[in-house]
C-alpha cells in the first residue's frame, strides 16, 4: 500500500481543486442532496413542442 | 503542528460505515459547522488513527502508534501530511482552543448546485409531516401504489385519452395558473416523498426550497442525512418523490372521472411527463442520484470531472492530477455516463439556443410591451398576473442561460489553465 500511495502522491502534479471535494487523501466532502424536481411554469401553452394527443 | 502539539478526535464527530462502490472500505464522518452540518467519506483505515489522538498523546506518538498497527502501509511524512493538511482543517481533527461545534468547515458553495437557492418550508413543519406519512414506504403500500400507478397509465392512455381532444395548445389563461397549482401541488407532494422516505428510515432534519436549476424552476428537499444509510435505502428515498406525485396523479385522475372537467386529466399528463423528466441521470433530478446510489459513486458528478480531467491530461501529457479510488465497476459506469453526459452537455446548449435565444429571448420585448399594454389598457386581473408570471419565468430562464454559459467558459478556462500548468510541471520534471 506504501508504494501506491507514494506512487500517487508523485503523480499529483495539479493541486487539488477543492471544488471537486475530494483531496489528494481521497477523503471526499458529500455534496448536499437536493432531490430536485420540475414544475409547471406556465409555459405550457406557448412551448412550440407542447403536447397534443 | 508542532512534534508536541496534542489535538485530539473532535468529541461531536459520528462516525458510521459508509455504503459506496469505493476500492476500500469506507466511514462517514459527519461534524456541526457554523452553518449546516458537514459530512465526509474518508477511508476507515484513517479512522483508527483518528483514534488514537486521544489528547494524551502528542501527534508524532499517535502517527507512531498507528504505524505499529500497520507497518509498511504508509510513509510517517505522508501520515502527517494527512493530519496537517486535512485531518485538521477538516475539523475531524482539533486543539484545545478550536470551538469542536464549529470548527469544520464546508467547501461546498451555500447555493449547492442551485443558482437560486431559498428554503421555504423548514425542518419543524415537514418532519412531523414526513413521519405521520413514513407508514407509505411499507412494502405493502409499496407494491399497491406500484400497481394502481400501472393501472392508472394503463386506463389513462389506453381507453381514455382516446375518446378525448387533449391539446395543451387550446388552453387559456385561467387554465394555465390551475394548471401551474395542480403542477406545483404535484411537485410539493413529489418532495414529501423524499421526506417521508427518509423519515420511514429514520432520518430528520429535513428542508423543502425553491431554486433555480440551469434554466429549470425546481423544488428541492434537502436528504443530505440520508448518506448514512445503506445504498438500497437511499435508493427508496430516491424513488419515494414519484411514488407520492404518483399518488397525486390518481387524485387527478379520480377528480376528472368524477367531475369531468379536463383540466385535471391535462394535469395527469403534464405531471406525468415531469415524473419521465425527472429519471434524466444527467440533471441532479431522482436519476441522478437514483445512478448515484445504485452504482455507488458518490459525487456522481464531481466524479465526473475528475474522469475527464484525468483523460484530459493523459491525452495532453500532463500527469494524472486527481485521483478517485473507485473500483473497476464504478469506473467503468462512471465512463459511460460521462461520454452520455457530453452528448446531453450537447443537446443543452441546443435547447438554449434553440429555446432561450432565438424564442424567449427574441420575443421577450415584445411580451414586455404587451403585458405593458395591457396593464394600462385595464386587463383582467387574473390577464395580468398570468403575464406577469409569464414574464418571470421567462426572465428567470435568461438568468438561468446567462449563468450556464458562463459557468462552461470559466470552467473551459480553468481546464485549460490547468492542463497547461500540468503539461509545463512534466516537461520541468522530464527536463
Amino acid at each position: 500500500m506504501m508504494n501506491a500511495e507514494k506512487k500517487g502522491n508523485e503523480l499529483v502534479s495539479v493541486k487539488s481543486d477543492e471544488s471537486l471535494l475530494i483531496d489528494e487523501f481521497e477523503i471526499i466532502e458529500l455534496e448536499d442532496r437536493l432531490e430536485l424536481a420540475g414544475r409547471c411554469n406556465g409555459r405550457c401553452d406557448r412551448q412550440p413542442d407542447a403536447p397534443s394527443f | 503542528m508542532d512534534a508536541a502539539s496534542r489535538p485530539f478526535m473532535n468529541p461531536l464527530l459520528e462516525v458510521s460505515d459508509f455504503d459506496s462502490d469505493s476500492g476500500k472500505p469506507m466511514a462517514l464522518c459527519t461534524l456541526p459547522s457554523a452553518a449546516e452540518r458537514v459530512r465526509f467519506a474518508v477511508p476507515a483505515v484513517y479512522m483508527e488513527l483518528v483514534r488514537g489522538f486521544d489528547g494524551e498523546r502528542t501527534a508524532e506518538e499517535a502517527i507512531d502508534r498507528f504505524i505499529g498497527r500497520h507497518p509498511d502501509a504508509f510513509a510517517r511524512e505522508w501520515l502527517h501530511r494527512l493530519v496537517d493538511e486535512s485531518l485538521v482543517p477538516k475539523g475531524i481533527l482539533v486543539h484545545a482552543d478550536q470551538d469542536p461545534g464549529r470548527v469544520a468547515v464546508s467547501r461546498q458553495p451555500k447555493r449547492a448546485f442551485l443558482y437560486i437557492k431559498l428554503p421555504i418550508i423548514g425542518p419543524g413543519i415537514v418532519d412531523p409531516i414526513a413521519r405521520r406519512l413514513r407508514f407509505l414506504f411499507e412494502p405493502a403500500a409499496l407494491i399497491l401504489g406500484l400497481s394502481l400507478f400501472v393501472a392508472a397509465h394503463l386506463y389513462v392512455y389506453g381507453v381514455l385519452i382516446r375518446g378525448h381532444d387533449v391539446d395543451f395548445n387550446s388552453l387559456n389563461a385561467a387554465s394555465i395558473l390551475i394548471l401551474m397549482l395542480l403542477s406545483t401541488l404535484g411537485t410539493i407532494c413529489h418532495e414529501l416523498g423524499h421526506a417521508a422516505a427518509a423519515a420511514h428510515y429514520g432520518c430528520r432534519g429535513v428542508t423543502i426550497g425553491w431554486g433555480l436549476y440551469f434554466i429549470y424552476t425546481v423544488l428541492w428537499t434537502n436528504v443530505s442525512e440520508v448518506w448514512k444509510l445503506p445504498r438500497r435505502q437511499r435508493a427508496i428515498v430516491d424513488v419515494g418523490g414519484v411514488h407520492f406525485e404518483s399518488m397525486f396523479l390518481l387524485l387527478m385522475l379520480g377528480l376528472h372521472l368524477y367531475t369531468g372537467n379536463s383540466i385535471f386529466l391535462f394535469a395527469f399528463i403534464f405531471i406525468d411527463l415531469s415524473i419521465a423528466t425527472t429519471f434524466n441521470p444527467f440533471l441532479r433530478m431522482d436519476g441522478y442520484w437514483l445512478m448515484s446510489d445504485l452504482f455507488g459513486i458518490v459525487n456522481l458528478r464531481k466524479q465526473q470531472v475528475i474522469w475527464m480531467r484525468g483523460l484530459a491530461a493523459r491525452w495532453f501529457g500532463a500527469a494524472e492530477p486527481v485521483r478517485s479510488g473507485l473500483s473497476r465497476r464504478a469506473k467503468i459506469a462512471l465512463g459511460v455516463y460521462t461520454a452520455l453526459g457530453v452528448l446531453f452537455l450537447g443537446y443543452i446548449l441546443v435547447v438554449i439556443y434553440d429555446v432561450v435565444i432565438l424564442t424567449i429571448l427574441a420575443g421577450y420585448p415584445a411580451l414586455v410591451g404587451e403585458l405593458w399594454a395591457d396593464l394600462r389598457g385595464g386587463a383582467p386581473a387574473l390577464e395580468a398576473l398570468g403575464g406577469m408570471l409569464e414574464i418571470g419565468w421567462r426572465s428567470l430562464v435568461i438568468f438561468g442561460a446567462a449563468v450556464t454559459l458562463w459557468s462552461l467558459l470559466r470552467g473551459g478556462i480553468r481546464l485549460v489553465a490547468q492542463l497547461r500548468s500540468a503539461r509545463l510541471a512534466a516537461a520541468g520534471r522530464s527536463a
